[in-house]
């Protein structure tokens, strides 16, 4: 999905010295303690982009959360209203080469994490909530607490021919 | 014939009360659906430079069901149908279970569609306009070798809103803030200092027409120049003279998060179950009021559509009221204040102030420096922290005065005031008769930033003073 939106995207962008897009869609579940009770049980779904480009040594770039067909074109055009007022930097080559794509990339994804849901946290709150209502004999309330989990997939591509995918948790 | 905008509003109205209906008919108790989008713009120009542009554009949609005393949230940064409808299962399973209580929510009905009152939108000025406002305050800044760093910054927020929920609401607005600073960083070799000034509001680029740019950053660059030449502040429990700044983070830090309806429900505020007892001088009244007009804080509604209202924190020296979101308020038995706020359409919602000042005395500024014999004159803040559970007032005001026999007698460097709220409240003798209202942001824990403001007149009290004298 992440990788036919990038694809798609950076079609767009053919007339720009370089170019890059960055797309990720994260997935984040948090359960919220006040008082020693559950109060809250968020599950929250998050897509985005991000263009930056290139073009006679200025740079732009900007970035929206998918939320509409016309955001990716906002997105261009903000990017590239950015671009406009960047100050000339002859020497400008920001982006990857392929082999710097390859570098391996250090192990950030739990599969357990990828696999928690809501009711799993809701257990875990509970077992904080009643450890703490018996410390040795003292029951100590928590005022404000939060577990959170996310997962986030992205994928990379830019002119220069780097197409990486990732996924952390 | 109808605007493509309009349509796809109501297009959009419509989802969001589908979505109401659907966890309605999946067992919510009570549900809301809002939707949201958020477009900033931030320029800051810096020793010349244009340093950042930042154009950023989120939008989404946040359902909540309430069932069993407790919030199931589905948050989706999408405006599509399906991931709507889908949101809305995951709120009311999120919010399935164990029933915490049977607590009922009692939400304002609303039905009303406004637009920002503003006198010139920002989406009708060229971003030309914008950078080049940031230009000049950072270049009217250079005027001396000893301004080390001049910055100018002008960045404005436009929020469209639209909230449908169970009881019947069918809300839409939008908010628009628009602000520009410049700061200035002088250094003769040996000191450093800064000043910062500029207008913040709930107002359109008229704010910028309005202002004199130049005259700004001149303004700052000499006030940095002149803190220079500022002494080491007198240290002790001495009578202070606090700015609206300073007036403004006690009333914000010290007493407004203390007084946040969820910090009284658990019993974590020093506050709470304080209603009817005197905790200040009788000079002394202090709001929460969302309904400030122009002012950084102020909101039509809070996020839970609620209408935005005045609360009354203390009323010549006697605490009054507590501020509510639509769960406290039911708690406690009284009336939602609008003030259950969400950093945007992904973020839980608190109890958060909007703008949080000490009401006016009926005494000219001048005339109240000129009645101190010994004391110290605040001027601007550097931060401050909040204090729910223990009462502190902790500050650290940017300079000051001293004063003496009724004169300001010279500039002092920045200084630290603490002291128990109460303590500082209770010997409150006298506050000029003007209220200036300062915008910010502030968070929850660690997280959840919301806009606001604070402020009050100048207040004369006595405050731990440390100067480092």
């Amino acid at each position: 999905m992440n990788g036919y939106i990038a694809e798609k995207a950076m079609q767009q962008l053919k007339n720009y010295d370089q170019a890059e897009v960055y797309v990720s869609n994260t997935t984040v579940h948090t359960i919220y303690i006040d008082n020693s009770q559950i109060s809250n049980i968020e599950s929250k779904d998050d897509l985005g982009m991000m263009f930056r480009m290139t073009k006679d040594g200025k740079q732009g770039k900007a970035s929206v959360a998918l939320n509409s067909p016309e955001a990716e074109v906002n997105c261009l055009e903000m990017a590239d209203s950015v671009l406009k007022y960047s100050p000339v930097n002859k020497s400008l080559n920001l982006f990857a080469q392929p082999e710097q794509a390859k570098i391996a990339m250090p192990d950030v994804l739990d599969k357990n994490v990828v696999e928690i849901t809501p009711e799993v946290l809701r257990d875990l709150a509970k077992r904080v909530i009643d450890s703490s209502s018996d410390c040795n004999g003292t029951s100590v309330k928590i005022p404000r607490a939060q577990i959170r989990v996310s997962v986030t997939e992205s994928h990379v591509m830019n002119s220069n021919g780097v197409d990486a995918e990732h996924t952390s948790s | 014939m109808q605007k493509l905008e309009s349509v796809q509003a109501d297009a959009l109205q419509d989802v969001l009360a589908k979505a109401v209906q659907k966890m309605q008919d999946l067992g919510a108790e009570f549900a809301d659906a809002k939707s949201q989008t958020v477009r900033n713009i931030g320029v800051s120009s810096i020793n010349g430079d244009l340093r950042q542009l930042v154009r950023k554009s989120v939008g989404g949609v946040c359902v909540r069901a309430w069932i069993g005393g407790r919030w199931g949230y589905g948050n989706v940064s999408s405006f599509d149908n399906d991931a709507i409808m889908k949101a809305a299962e995951e709120a009311v399973k999120n919010a399935s279970g164990d029933r915490k209580s049977d607590l009922k929510l009692e939400p304002a009905v609303v039905q009303k569609h406004m637009k920002a009152q503003v006198k010139v939108h920002p989406d009708t000025i060229d971003l030309d306009e914008k950078i080049e406002v940031a230009r000049t305050l950072d270049k009217a800044q250079n005027i001396d070798e000893r301004i080390a760093n001049s910055i100018g910054s002008y960045s404005e927020e436009i929020k469209d809103n639209c909230l449908i929920n169970s009881a019947g609401s069918d809300i839409s607005w939008q908010e628009v803030r628009t602000l520009c600073r410049a700061m200035s960083i002088a250094s003769d070799g040996t000191n450093m200092e800064r000043y910062y000034d500029g207008p913040d509001s709930t107002k359109g680029f008229e704010v910028v027409k309005e202002t004199d740019l130049e005259q700004l950053g001149r303004h700052t660059a000499e006030e940095a120049i002149a803190t220079l030449s500022a002494v080491r502040c007198p240290s002790g429990n001495l009578t202070v003279i606090s700015d609206p700044m300073i007036t403004g983070l006690l009333a914000h830090e010290a007493m407004g998060h203390a007084s946040e309806g969820d910090e009284i429900t658990k019993k974590r505020s020093f506050l709470t179950g304080i209603v009817g007892q005197k905790v200040a001088s009788d000079l002394v009244c202090m709001y929460d009021n969302g309904t400030v007009p122009g002012a950084h804080g102020s909101i039509p509604f809070d996020d839970e559509g609620t209408p935005s209202s005045c609360t009354k924190i203390i009323d010549h020296g006697v605490y009054n009221s507590y501020m509510h979101s639509l769960e406290t308020a039911s708690q406690l038995g009284v009336k939602p204040t609008g003030n259950g706020r969400a950093e945007n359409f992904g973020k839980r919602h608190w109890v958060r102030m909007t703008n949080t000042y000490f009401g006016p005395g009926d005494w000219n500024k001048d005339e109240l420096i000129a009645d101190t014999k010994d004391g110290i004159l605040s001027d601007k803040m550097v931060n401050g922290m909040e204090d729910p559970v223990g009462g502190c007032f902790e500050a650290k005001s940017l300079r000051g005065y001293l004063v003496k026999n009724g004169e300001i007698q010279g500039i002092v460097k920045s200084f630290t005031l603490t002291g128990k709220s109460i303590d500082i409240l209770n010997t409150v003798d006298a506050f000029s008769d003007e209220v200036i209202l300062d915008g910010g942001m502030c968070g929850k824990g660690i997280e959840d930033w919301v806009r606001v403001s604070s402020g009050g007149p100048y207040m004369r009290a006595k405050m731990i003073v440390g100067g480092g004298q």
